[in-house]
């Protein structure tokens, strides 16, 4: 394979960068070479060409010194990087660079826990340290705090904050519960925000706005600088937890639940990041499709309705906890049976009603506690071959949105041979609607047609007003600019921001459709 | 309606039986720290459960198995393998690949 190198980089130009990458971290820790080194660079589930997101080369630096020593050589050779913290962000791209030709910034050797804090609930963490590494660092010492923790628990702490992921316990929403960075920016300068710019305060973790604007959002999901200490609060583990799942026999019941469920929400009754799953991924979990099924296209009614009978699942299937002293949760729960119970059908579980051990209320009932896990990867063998990809609308907490999403998600799923997979993530005010779309990565075909399927998604749900909350790699650009009010007004804004933070542009070109000056008329 | 509280749930979430690091051999403690979330016992582990569909029940399990080749352990673990990821040298340094593929290799 041809050795790919960054754009207007020389072969020449690019040897002398990596000489001095080398000298600025060490030899072990560049990696250039396409078949040992860089192929764990690239996009897992690819749904264009694997070889189209590859990297030139990777960087492994540990500190910030290092980090700024690397940034001189990256703007001295225009040489732009690609920073990831644990690389995990599967469905997205995972370590894989938007711009082919980019240098990752590997940050994973920097994976110290610098501080858990119990009496006030938070840890201070560099971006290497995944949530294992945070689960068993707090478990080893006994501490009585509680993570809250995406689906893959070896996800970065900090890459899931900075990519505003979701988790499901009462802190589900990472990026409310970040408290102060320390950044580098392009040029070198390192920032710590909020309190943090206080020599001798004791309240960077405590109080995240300081003094003066309030920056830490401008550097999630965006390439204004890297991140390289980020502080998140965790929950006190509370005296008492009690997980349970509510089944809806029909699809057109997501409707009426999501009625109930928002008072329920936003008066704090539903406590925690609960989710709404359909039955294709509640069963993905247990079972492969082909256990039930062998033809081609969406599976046809009474194989759902089989699988629903043998796993006594629903349709839809609501999994939430309850946490607090047992009065408290006694009082939520009867509030919350009996709101629910005016659905039809309606049918209530506790773990120790789910005989089946490999039941996924028994799953959800550790992640729901904060207890990191890779039990969801199991949605991938749904059909085999590996690859998905997740459209993630952002909707209103009303059931109207819910259904209108559902079936126009659905619809076009199944016009393009494929299952609806979904999600809603109970947020404060709003859902996460995840549609996970599981494909046979080694299929070229399935592949094109997932990509048209999900091409057409974005266009339709921003032509009904409703925007993606995250993107993989091959969808950044477009639904960046689904972002347009304004002609464009946002877009304006980001490359002010990405012109003065980052004039040369080598802070992850591309990253959520912010491009550097030199690229954006002609993007990669 | 039986009530479930804190100490049950965590006494499940336990991700590893209580087994000193200093007692493993480096390919083991690798093993615990990268594969087992994934190719442990049960239906919780999803390449587990993709070998046993894939290849049998008396081969969903790798350390139960006699036929994997080293240079293959290492070809899956730093290209991946269809839903399995690969993972980086950052991740698995050549010294800890060379221990797993001592413990799980022939």
């Amino acid at each position: 394979m041809k050795k790919l190198l960054p754009p207007d980089v020389t072969t020449g130009q690019f040897k002398r960068a990596l000489a001095a990458f080398r000298e600025a971290v060490g030899d072990n820790w560049v990696f250039a070479d396409e078949t040992d080194e860089l192929v764990s660079y690239r996009d897992p589930y690819a749904i264009v060409d694997e070889d189209y997101f590859r990297p030139s080369a990777s960087v492994a630096p540990d500190g910030v010194q290092e980090i700024q020593a690397v940034l001189k050589i990256a703007n001295d050779f225009n040489t732009p990087l690609w920073p990831i913290s644990c690389g995990k962000n599967l469905a997205y791209g995972g370590a894989a660079p938007r711009l082919p030709g980019s240098v990752v910034l590997d940050l994973k050797r920097m994976n110290r826990v610098l501080e858990v804090n119990e009496q006030f609930g938070y840890a201070l963490v560099e971006p290497g340290v995944s949530f294992y590494d945070l689960y068993n660092h707090i478990q080893a010492r006994g501490i009585k705090l509680w993570l809250d923790v995406p689906d893959p628990g070896w996800g970065s702490v900090v890459g899931t904050t900075l990519e505003r992921g979701a988790g499901y316990t009462p802190y589900g929403d990472h990026f409310m519960r970040q408290c102060g960075m320390e950044v580098v920016l392009a040029d070198g300068d390192v920032v710590r925000t909020g309190m943090g710019s206080m020599p001798g305060n004791n309240t960077w973790q405590l109080f995240k706005y300081g003094f003066g604007p309030y920056h830490d959002g401008i550097f999630t999901q965006s390439n204004y600088g890297i991140v390289t200490k980020l502080g998140v609060w965790l929950m006190p583990e509370p005296p008492g937890y009690r997980p349970y799942l509510i089944t809806f026999q029909r699809d057109e019941d997501i409707e009426q639940a999501v009625e109930v469920i928002r008072p329920l929400k936003v008066n704090l009754v539903i406590q925690n990041a609960a989710t709404i799953r359909d039955l294709h991924l509640v069963a993905s979990l247990n079972t492969s499709r082909t256990e039930y099924y062998d033809g081609d296209g969406p599976l046809p009614d009474r194989v759902r309705k089989k699988i629903m009978a043998d796993q006594d699942i629903g349709a839809w299937n609501f999994y939430a906890a309850l946490y607090g002293p047992p009065k408290i949760m006694d009082a939520h729960w009867e509030i919350i049976r009996d709101a629910f119970a005016h659905i039809p059908g309606a049918r209530f579980y506790f773990p120790e009603d789910r005989t089946n051990k490999n039941d996924v209320l028994h799953h959800r009932a550790k992640t729901m506690a904060g207890i990191p896990t890779l039990t969801e990867f199991g949605l991938v063998n749904w059909v085999g071959g590996g690859g998905h990809i997740d459209f993630s609308p952002v909707s209103p907490t009303t059931g109207e949105d819910a259904i209108r999403q559902f079936n126009m998600v659905k619809q076009r799923a199944h016009e393009h041979g494929f299952d609806y997979m979904g999600v809603f993530i109970v947020g404060w005010r709003e859902m996460h609607h995840i549609y996970t779309l599981v494909f046979d990565k080694n299929d070229p075909e399935k592949k094109q047609r997932a990509y048209r399927l999900f091409d057409i998604l974005v266009k339709e749900a921003a032509a009904a007003g409703y925007g993606e909350y995250r993107s993989h790699l091959a969808f950044m650009d477009q639904i960046a600019a689904t972002y347009n009010w304004n002609d464009n007004s946002l877009a304006r804004l980001n490359n002010k921001l990405k012109d003065a933070l980052d004039p040369n542009g080598i802070l992850a070109p591309g990253k959520q459709g912010i491009w550097p000056k030199h690229l954006r008329e002609n993007k990669p | 309606m039986t009530r479930l509280l804190i100490p049950l749930i965590l006494g499940t979430g336990m991700m590893f039986p209580a087994v000193k690091a200093t007692d493993l051999t480096a390919g083991e403690r690798v093993f615990r720290q990268w594969c087992i979330h994934c190719h442990g016992e049960g239906n919780s582990g999803p390449g587990t459960f993709r070998l046993a569909w894939d290849k049998g029940e008396d081969k969903s399990l790798l350390t139960g198995r006699a036929d994997l080749d080293r240079q293959y352990i290492r070809f899956v673990v730093r290209r991946g393998l269809d839903e399995m990821p690969s993972f980086r040298i950052t991740e698995i340094s050549e010294a800890e690949l060379n221990a797993l593929t001592d413990f799980l290799g022939r």
